[in-house]
């Protein structure tokens, strides 16, 4: 069983700005890559 | 608990959104027949299912695990995780035999591979067995994605295990494998990212690279130790392994089991400081523990003692009679903490935590294991994603591929932990270090990465539940439904049946990860690894070898059933055999099991030559087919 009492302190690294750049970044990429993916399959499929 | 932030939850929002917009795009894939609904239609690029295979054997528990024999055995542990590399084998072997067969599972190659009686009723043990295992693994991902809910949010364990694995379900009911595949290319760039970041994140918080090795090379010696659950006195020692000669005694400590919490914590508070003390001590000390220390029996601790005065190795041991006898704790450990930054940190040949014996045997198995099928329990999900390659050359790559992934991200999980190390080198209880790349995102991340943190989390944990959810229900429709109840079933049957198997599935996995308690990651161990040691060689012989039959297969099966309970736990539990370490319980029932199926198979007839004919032609095995090949060239069908 895990413990819980885990969480006893938070030391947060970093600049805050990387809490905004860096998830839309991966989240901008994950969907445009996906988008792509999609197309892809579509155009696979037609063939 | 964790306070998410504003950005935090627009973050994890934002993910969930482009799920959904995604899902229901992924659904009029899934709905046109059942090689689409199970295979997506035979005609995915290596590189998707690649990602696939990397996404699914990426599950809430697996960095856990990972940074469970990391922490504790330093990058030598990564050996544990390196079972994935049979598939570098596999992918030009048994990956390309088995795409050629077309059989949609395992099951169904069996079928093709054995004939008759045999090959019948081997089909049915698999698809039971495999729907049973799916939904035992999706439970045990399930209660693990419960546990972390309840420990970032407070939620019951219930309610994260419903949540996310019903979403999961959502998209696998309405567009079956596609909707899985096309989610584990999404999931798996968003996981593939975060877990890098995380990573960087763990070793800039321990003072970067050059930090990590210089205050691994100052440390104190530590080993960890689980005090027994007595209420007494009890006293540690550290002797030289050749000579058994004492090197230190610690001074007397207290073993209770009625230890309060803060306590433990400020037990554990004072063990880092003992750890990190780099005083140059003359002649070697047991730092913790000693006077005045009340230890609770049955909870994990770190002992600490000065370290570069033993040489390489030495033995700890503990005495709660006051020095008459002494148990045995640790053999051959290490000095100092600079071990841990090496791969190649064995404790002997036969002696140790990690001997060279079972560091071989790991080696044997990842690699000659890619010979057969079902070697590994991961064989079964690389099947599926096999089959749905467009191309053999596809199904090759993309085994290679994903596995090289899976082997990656265990080197960039452990670079975290090992400085998770270096910040938090106190904890003993295996539950509290288990969750240190967790600690290392949740407490060092920035406001809005942790938000998304938990997203990628989210994405790690549907991609497997997918997966299992999707292939159980696979094992139940065809190998099961199909080949015994309804024969003449037309694909719109198929497809409503696969969605009311994946229905069923995910009520029993929330039964079983309601039923899942403490004690069972030994039983996953058990159930995964030493209860299939007896048919790790069959799995390879009915790829390699003609002459091996259905008959010899099913004893196999059978007769390791009951050995792996004999050798494992019943004659251990009565004297009769010591208990033995797992890469030995792994050999003994090797040789144990080929000593009741090697005669099945030769007093048995062979397999019909008509139906290794057709299999060889349709499959072109590599190994032993001589006999085969010939009659098959006598035909002329090759």
């Amino acid at each position: 069983m895990i413990n819980f009492i885990l969480m006893q302190t938070s030391q947060r690294i970093g600049d805050p700005s990387l809490g905004i750049i860096l998830p839309g970044v991966i989240l901008l990429l994950s969907f445009v890559l996906t988008l792509l993916l999609i197309r892809y399959i579509d155009r696979s499929q037609d063939k | 608990m964790i306070q998410f932030e504003f950005l935090d939850w627009l973050w994890l929002t934002l993910f969930i959104l482009l799920m959904v917009f995604f899902g229901a795009y992924f659904y009029r894939m899934g709905k046109r027949s059942q090689s689409d609904f199970f295979l997506a239609g035979r005609g995915l690029p290596w590189w998707l299912p690649a990602s696939s295979v990397y996404a699914t054997h990426t599950a809430t528990d697996t960095p856990i695990w990972v940074a469970g024999v990391v922490y504790k055995y330093g990058f030598t542990g990564l050996w544990y995780a390196f079972f994935s590399a049979w598939c570098a084998v596999s992918a030009f072997i048994s990956t390309r035999i088995f795409r050629r067969s077309l059989a949609y599972s395992q099951a169904e190659w069996q079928s093709l591979r054995f004939g008759g009686l045999g090959s019948e009723m081997l089909r049915g043990w698999l698809a039971g067995w495999q729907t049973f295992m799916n939904m035992f693994i999706l439970g045990w991902v399930g209660i693990a994605m419960g546990k972390l809910c309840n420990m970032l949010f407070g939620w019951e364990l219930w309610l994260g295990l419903v949540v996310f694995t019903t979403i999961g379900a959502v998209y696998v009911l309405l567009s079956g494998y596609w909707g899985v595949v096309m989610a584990d290319f999404q999931q798996g760039v968003i996981a593939f990212l975060i877990i890098i970041i995380v990573s960087v994140w763990g070793v800039v918080a321990a003072g970067g690279p050059d930090q990590i090795i210089s205050r691994l090379n100052d440390y104190n010696s530590t080993c960890e130790w689980k005090p027994p659950d007595n209420n007494t006195t009890a006293l540690v020692r550290i002797t030289q392994p050749e000579t058994g000669k004492p090197l230190a005694i610690s001074d007397p400590f207290q073993l209770s089991d009625s230890v309060q919490e803060k306590e433990v914590l400020d037990t554990e508070k004072r063990v880092r400081s003992f750890v990190k003390t780099t005083e140059n001590d003359q002649q070697l000390k047991i730092l913790f523990p000693g006077t005045g220390d009340i230890l609770r029996g049955g909870y994990g601790y770190q002992i600490v003692w000065t370290a570069g005065h033993t040489g390489k190795h030495v033995n700890v041991d503990y005495s709660t009679d006051n020095g008459t006898t002494w148990e045995s704790i640790s053999v051959n450990h290490f000095d100092g903490q600079s071990w841990r930054l090496s791969m190649f940190s064995f404790t002997g040949m036969y002696e140790g935590q990690f001997p060279v014996a079972w560091f071989i045997t790991m080696m044997i198995i990842a690699l000659i294991g890619g010979f057969g099928m079902g070697t590994s329990i991961d064989w079964y999900p690389e099947a599926q994603r096999i089959q749905s390659a467009k191309t053999v050359r596809d199904a090759s790559y993309s085994i290679w591929a994903g596995s090289a992934m899976v082997l990656i991200r265990n080197s960039v999980w452990a670079a975290a932990i090992i400085g998770f190390f270096v910040l938090f080198p106190e904890i003993g209880h295996s539950g509290k270090y288990e969750m240190a790349w967790y600690r290392v995102g949740f407490e060092y991340l920035p406001v809005g990465l942790v938000g998304f943190l938990f997203a990628g989390i989210l994405a790690i944990h549907l991609s497997t539940v997918s997966t299992h959810l999707n292939l159980g229900a696979m094992y139940a429709t065809r190998d099961f439904y199909h080949h015994y109840i309804n024969p003449k079933a037309g694909e719109e049957q198929l497809i409503f049946v696969g969605r009311a198997a994946t229905f069923v599935l995910l009520l029993g996995s929330f039964l079983f990860g309601m039923i899942i308690g403490e004690e069972i990651t030994s039983w996953l161990i058990f159930a995964l690894w030493i209860m299939a040691a007896g048919v790790w060689l069959p799995n390879i012989l009915q790829v390699v070898w003609w002459r091996f039959n259905s008959w010899g297969y099913l004893s196999a099966w059978i007769a390791n059933l009951g050995l792996s309970w004999l050798i494992v736990w019943i004659l251990p539990s009565f004297g009769i055999i010591p208990e033995l370490p797992d890469y030995l319980q792994f050999w003994t029932l090797i040789v144990l099991n080929a000593l009741i199926y090697l005669p099945v198979t030769f007093t048995t007839k062979p397999e019909n030559m008509d139906h290794l004919v057709a299999y060889y032609v349709m499959s072109r095995p590599i190994g032993f087919w001589g006999p085969v090949k010939r009659e098959a060239e006598r035909q002329g069908l090759i």
